[in-house]
């Protein structure tokens, strides 16, 4: 087999789901996160979504919650976005591109001065 | 003059057994004769807090090994894919079971006495900026270098042919090398000022 035709034989759909859902793990976990400083509410409602099966989910708090959404989102996203690319050659830039911009913001969502900012607390 | 190539063998076999056998010998005596109690401490939580660290460390050193790597594959001069892959894999293994054994001293961190109240109770913004940063990004190496992993094992034969891929991958490693390095140096920071 030729080096071109190694290349060509598997479409990149499949790594791009599989960097994708990544990044839509680590936002899901950062905007839980934002959910949980605007309300009191919704942080009640996360740590109830960990608590329903991680042990010790009490003493933890609502990170339980939000581990368990990086978990939902990652995993979801990730055999949604497989089975939607894994026969497509995408254009893997553009996707990297987006994975970096997802993950930066994700950052900047759990950065305490940034997150408080942008919820108006002080 | 050349030596022989069994006179080589013999020559780097025997350095190799001699670095092996005084290697267990201090590592026997170091370590039955070091007060190690004393060094961990009497916390209740202070071996799973050794664990934990035991995991972050090595995580921090399998993790740098990989990300060298993966800064050679976005150069695209990278030949050792297969120790990438290998390095990759430790490394997505130590990011769960740092997380696990993060979640459980977590709970003395929060807990009567801990950490958290007496950063509450003293300077607030080392939990409420620091440590709630480091909780958070703490969890990014995991989902960024398993998918990671997978590519590296999914795509194994098309990698060194596509450059595409080898920027994807380039980038998820770098990220997930830097939020490592971030974790940890946090995770060290907060426990020179109060262990759990």
């Amino acid at each position: 087999m030729t080096q071109e035709n190694k290349k060509s034989k598997m479409k990149n759909g499949i790594a791009a789901a599989a960097m994708i859902s990544s990044m839509i793990g680590v936002l899901s976990l950062s905007i839980s996160h934002t959910l949980s400083v605007l309300s009191q509410e919704s942080k009640m409602m996360i740590h109830e979504i960990g608590k329903a099966w991680i042990p010790g989910a009490e003493a933890i708090g609502p990170y339980s919650g939000k581990e368990t959404i990086m978990l939902i989102g990652w995993g979801v996203s990730w055999i949604i976005l497989h089975y939607v690319l894994r026969n497509r050659d995408v254009k893997l830039s553009y996707y990297t591109i987006v994975f970096m911009i997802g993950v930066g913001i994700a950052i900047l969502l759990v950065w305490t001065p940034f997150v408080h900012l942008i919820t108006n607390q002080t | 003059m050349s030596i022989p190539t069994h006179k080589k063998n013999l020559l780097k076999n025997s350095v190799i057994a001699a670095w092996v056998i005084l290697t267990v010998f201090l590592g026997f005596v170091l370590g039955f004769s070091a007060p190690w109690q004393e060094l961990m401490g009497d916390s209740p939580f202070s071996s799973l807090a050794t664990i934990h660290g035991i995991f972050a460390t090595l995580g921090v050193i399998f993790g740098s090994a990989a990300g060298y790597l993966g800064w050679r594959l976005l150069l695209g001069h990278l030949r050792a894919y297969r120790d990438l892959r290998i390095l990759s894999t430790i490394s997505s293994v130590l990011a769960v079971l740092a997380i696990v054994t993060g979640n459980w001293i977590y709970t003395a961190y929060r807990g009567p006495g801990g950490p958290r109240e007496f950063f509450m109770s003293t300077f607030p913004e080392i939990h409420e900026v620091f440590f709630e940063f480091k909780e958070h990004i703490s969890l990014f190496p995991l989902p960024i270098a398993i998918a990671a992993t997978f590519i590296l094992w999914k795509y194994k034969d098309a990698i060194p042919f596509d450059e595409r891929l080898r920027n994807a991958l380039g980038v998820m490693i770098a990220t997930a090398w830097t939020v490592l390095m971030i974790t940890f140096v946090l995770g060290a920071a907060i426990t020179k000022l109060m262990a759990v």
